[in-house]
């Protein structure tokens, strides 16, 4: 039996991995990517709490601007659907509600009630240094509860938010506030959403076939 | 079973395709789209007869018989063997995942012609167990081609319901399906599979031009054009993975006929299909086989299989005509004119003889489309062509000379001349078959044209697959080289440019808010109603919106309103047909869309006029409060809940009895 060498390590030829072991590692690698993005997050949401950019609030009417609303408590025209205060009446299907100031958002939270169904709610967010919400930077609401829509940003600094709450015009709305940074177990952030097991799935495949095709690209095959 | 039913259908489907391609040694990613299709072709088969709940023991027992036959014969070793087979795996984790992913999210439609037709032709022929066009209720589907819906009725032949995700998922299914194909190749070669099926499976997202900030619809779609491209040249990769055999290309004739029942275009893209077959098999014949034999049989088999479009096509123009006369289906737009009328009026006037100048503005329109209207991530049509004429090169440069390049020549040239008679076509039919000012925007011109592209250029992919997989020497590198970089590019221009706000994967119900509340309220209604009732809908402010929903979702016939004013007595001068209508006491346009200026009198008449049987109001206003409480048991208020009122007849001093009240879903 030779004798292994650091001379004849180098001249063993390359075997071909098997794709099954070569699945098998980016599946690994997969996961430990998937492991490091999270562990990279919470460092990032650790930090920004401790420096104070990251603060979880609730957001009353009085720190809001309105675009596209009348406030029923204002209006002497219009009666709201009960007595409780805080009713406000979309008069388009375009209305807004500003938010301007800095922040490092993981989620935010619409604590709204909607007296007509609002179709699509939606927010819009800011970087530092823009001033024009695009299209590009929007996220849409999922329903977290009754009255509740929750936006998740996945972690940005932002320097402003809109949200559009209806997308019908002549909702009454009974806004209750805008809640930064909603509490949640720190274990969800392991939790893939469905676009992360869509990746995660499928992804580790992908890369496989990427390495796969460069092993091939290297092989000269004779017919 | 709502859930896993799905799951146990594509379980049989699995085990057929496997079983088939252990014992006949196919690649097992080739069986799913022919066997899929094939259970189609039963359905209809049974549909036609009157029997479609049948047709389901047919398929379902065909599928199993095949599996045990198969299976059987083949032995667990050479199963497993099949199940190798990377594009396979691909499509069964693919189907899973989806279908999970659906049963949890639950997406809905969202489209309005989905409300119309795509849609509500699966939700009828499901809820209905029959063809939506010989159902009486309903038939504004009638039209539909019943592709989509056999599909999604197979996945959902054991729900006990109608599930809008499922019909969604069963689609899903069927592109996956369409796309295996694509990644039938040596299984020596499994990257060149993954990274095809993958590139497959993000061309839909390619070819969609939503505005950015918009919800992605693709794979969460009932509409016909996604599955007519991927149908189209999920066909193609079909024949290429298995037209080489002798009896290979006979596993594309299910499939075309799936084609060609799926919208009416279809039976062009089936006789596209066919002509590339048979193009294909008259360049790939052997060497030293005769020209005459060799003609004579690309001609029989291309016949074969055209047969197979156009009796499945003609025979559905007949059934609609016979069950359901009068409503189109083999003619042409408002003129009614047939297709042969049509064709050869459009042939004249592009060959000069007699052309208008409208037909003159819409070629201008189609020409300048041609170069500038965007229909893919990249840009223009001639984008489009030039990814497939990048692809088919590099098909060239790496495939051995003989039969490979010149069934790569044959692809891109007969794909490129059936583009170019394809797009005369729908210039024909801009011109026949939309109004004038439709036919000049060139209304939905990307739906029309895109999935042709789509198709051709998966067909291409896998063609490139085929000659990066044959190529020897240097040349073997560089197919793989070609191959990688097919999917990077497409990765990345998925990337920069195709990214969705929201898509079928994330979680943003609070799109469906207006469709939920229209649902829960529909849901207590017909706890009430049944098919055979008559009722009109009156939601006050609505945009039409909500009169679709209810249309959609009311288990009766939805009667349609008039416009304009009407004071319920025989001067009809000014009263007009519509679909919906606001209630109001005279016109103004600054109140609410769809007016109808009627008084309680005009709608006793009316209803009593269309033969109704209830009355929905959905929402009322001060109006309804004001002039109409009298005649209501119980009477008007603004503020009410949704509440379906009975009508006993004009002549009734209370005409109208409440008989459900649903509350709104929306939290008060």
């Amino acid at each position: 039996m030779t004798k292994r060498t650091r001379k004849n390590w180098r001249k063993r030829p390359a075997k071909p991995q098997r794709p099954q072991q070569l699945l098998a590692v980016c599946y690994a690698l997969g996961a430990a990517l998937w492991l490091l993005y999270c562990l990279v997050g919470c460092g990032i949401l650790l930090n920004h709490k401790m420096n104070g950019s990251m603060v979880s609030r609730t957001l009353t009417a009085d720190e809001l601007d309105f675009e596209s609303f009348i406030s029923y408590d204002e209006s002497e025209w219009h009666t709201a659907p009960d007595e409780r205060a805080g009713w406000y009446l979309s008069t388009d299907n375009d209305p807004h509600i500003y938010w301007q100031g800095s922040a490092y958002l993981e989620t935010v939270c619409l604590q709204a009630e909607h007296y007509l169904p609002a179709g699509s709610v939606a927010l819009y967010y800011l970087l530092p240094g823009q001033t024009d919400y695009s299209e590009a930077q929007k996220v849409f609401a999922h329903q977290n509860g009754a009255g509740r829509y929750l936006f998740e940003l996945g972690g940005k600094s932002v320097a402003g938010l809109r949200i559009d709450p209806d997308s019908v015009g002549g909702v009454p709305t009974r806004l209750s506030g805008v809640e930064l940074n909603v509490a949640s177990p720190w274990y969800l952030r392991f939790v893939p959403n469905a676009g992360q097991w869509l990746l995660l799935a499928f992804g580790p495949a992908v890369a496989a076939a990427f390495l796969g095709i460069l092993a091939q690209a290297a092989i000269r095959e004779d017919g | 079973m709502e859930y896993l039913g799905g799951l146990l259908v594509l379980a049989l489907l699995g085990a057929f395709c496997l079983c088939t391609a252990a014992a006949t040694h196919y690649d097992a990613a080739t069986l799913p789209l022919p066997a899929l299709s094939g259970a189609a072709v039963v359905l209809y088969l049974f549909g036609l007869l009157g029997a479609l709940p049948w047709g389901l023991f047919a398929a379902g027992g065909i599928l199993l018989a095949g599996a045990v036959y198969f299976g059987v014969r083949a032995g667990a070793a050479a199963i497993r063997r099949a199940a190798c087979s990377p594009g396979f795996l691909l499509f069964l984790g693919g189907a899973v995942f989806l279908w999970a992913l659906f049963a949890v999210r639950q997406p809905m439609f969202t489209q309005w012609d989905e409300f119309t037709a795509w849609g509500l032709a699966p939700k009828m022929v499901k809820e209905r167990a029959a063809f939506y066009v010989a159902d009486p209720i309903n038939l504004t589907a009638s039209f539909t081609y019943p592709g989509t819906s056999l599909v999604s009725y197979f996945f959902q032949a054991l729900s006990p319901v109608f599930d809008e995700w499922q019909c969604l998922a069963a689609l899903d299914l069927l592109f996956l399906a369409c796309l295996a194909p694509v990644a039938a190749l040596p299984r020596k070669n499994w990257p060149h599979s993954v990274l095809l099926f993958v590139v497959g499976a993000l061309l839909p997202f390619f070819y969609s031009t939503v505005p950015v900030g918009t919800a992605s619809t693709v794979y969460a779609n009932a509409m016909a054009d996604t599955p007519l491209a991927l149908l189209f040249g999920g066909t193609l990769c079909l024949y290429l993975a298995n037209g080489g055999r002798k009896t290979g290309f006979a596993m594309a004739a299910m499939p075309l006929a799936l084609l060609a029942m799926t919208k009416d275009i279809g039976l062009a893209y089936g006789l596209i299909a066919v002509f590339l077959i048979g193009l294909d098999q008259l360049l790939t014949a052997p060497q030293g086989r005769g020209l005459a034999k060799t003609l004579g049989l690309a001609f029989a088999k291309a016949g074969a299989l055209g047969v197979c479009v156009l009796a499945v096509f003609l025979r559905w123009n007949r059934y609609t005509a016979a069950v359901a006369p009068g409503v189109g289906a083999a003619s042409v737009g408002s003129s009614q004119l047939s297709y042969p009328a049509v064709l050869a009026g459009g042939v004249r006037q592009l060959l000069g003889l007699g052309r208008d100048a409208r037909f003159g503005q819409i070629m201008s329109a189609m020409a300048s489309a041609l170069l500038h209207r965007r229909v893919c991530l990249l840009g223009a049509p001639v984008v489009a062509v030039v990814c497939v004429t990048l692809a088919a090169a590099a098909a060239f440069a790496v495939a051995p000379r003989g039969a490979l390049r010149r069934r790569v020549v044959g692809l891109w040239a007969g794909g490129l001349f059936c583009f170019a008679a394809l797009y005369l076509f729908h210039l024909i039919l801009y011109y026949y078959n939309f109004s004038e000012a439709e036919g000049l925007a060139l209304k939905d011109y990307e739906r029309y044209i895109a999935p042709y592209l789509l198709g051709w250029l998966l067909a291409s992919l896998a063609v490139l697959g085929q000659a990066a997989c044959a190529a020897r020497g240097a040349a073997h590198g560089y197919g793989a080289v070609a191959v990688g970089l097919a999917a990077g590019a497409s990765l990345a221009v998925f990337a920069w440019r195709g990214l969705p706000t929201a898509g079928f994967w994330s979680n943003d119900d609070s799109i469906y808010t207006v469709r939920a509340d229209v649902k829960t309220r529909a849901q207590a209604m017909n706890t009430v109603l049944g098919w055979d009732d008559r009722v009109l809908v009156i939601s006050q402010g609505d945009d039409a919106t909500r009169w679709y929903y209810y249309k959609y979702e009311l288990t009766a016939k939805v009667v349609n309103g008039y416009g304009g004013i009407w004071w319920g007595n025989d001067d009809l001068t000014h009263r007009w047909d519509s679909d919906f209508m606001n209630l109001v006491e005279s016109l103004n346009w600054q109140t609410y869309d769809f007016q109808a200026v009627c008084t309680v009198d005009s709608l006793t008449a009316y209803l009593a006029e269309k033969d109704c049987d209830y009355l929905l109001i959905d929402r009322a206003d001060d109006y309804l409060e004001r002039d109409f409480s009298d005649r209501f048991a119980g009477g008007l208020t603004a503020d009410m809940p949704a509440t379906l009122y009975r009508f006993d007849g004009a002549g009734a001093a209370q005409p109208f009895t409440p008989v459900a009240v649903a509350e709104s879903g929306v939290q008060p």
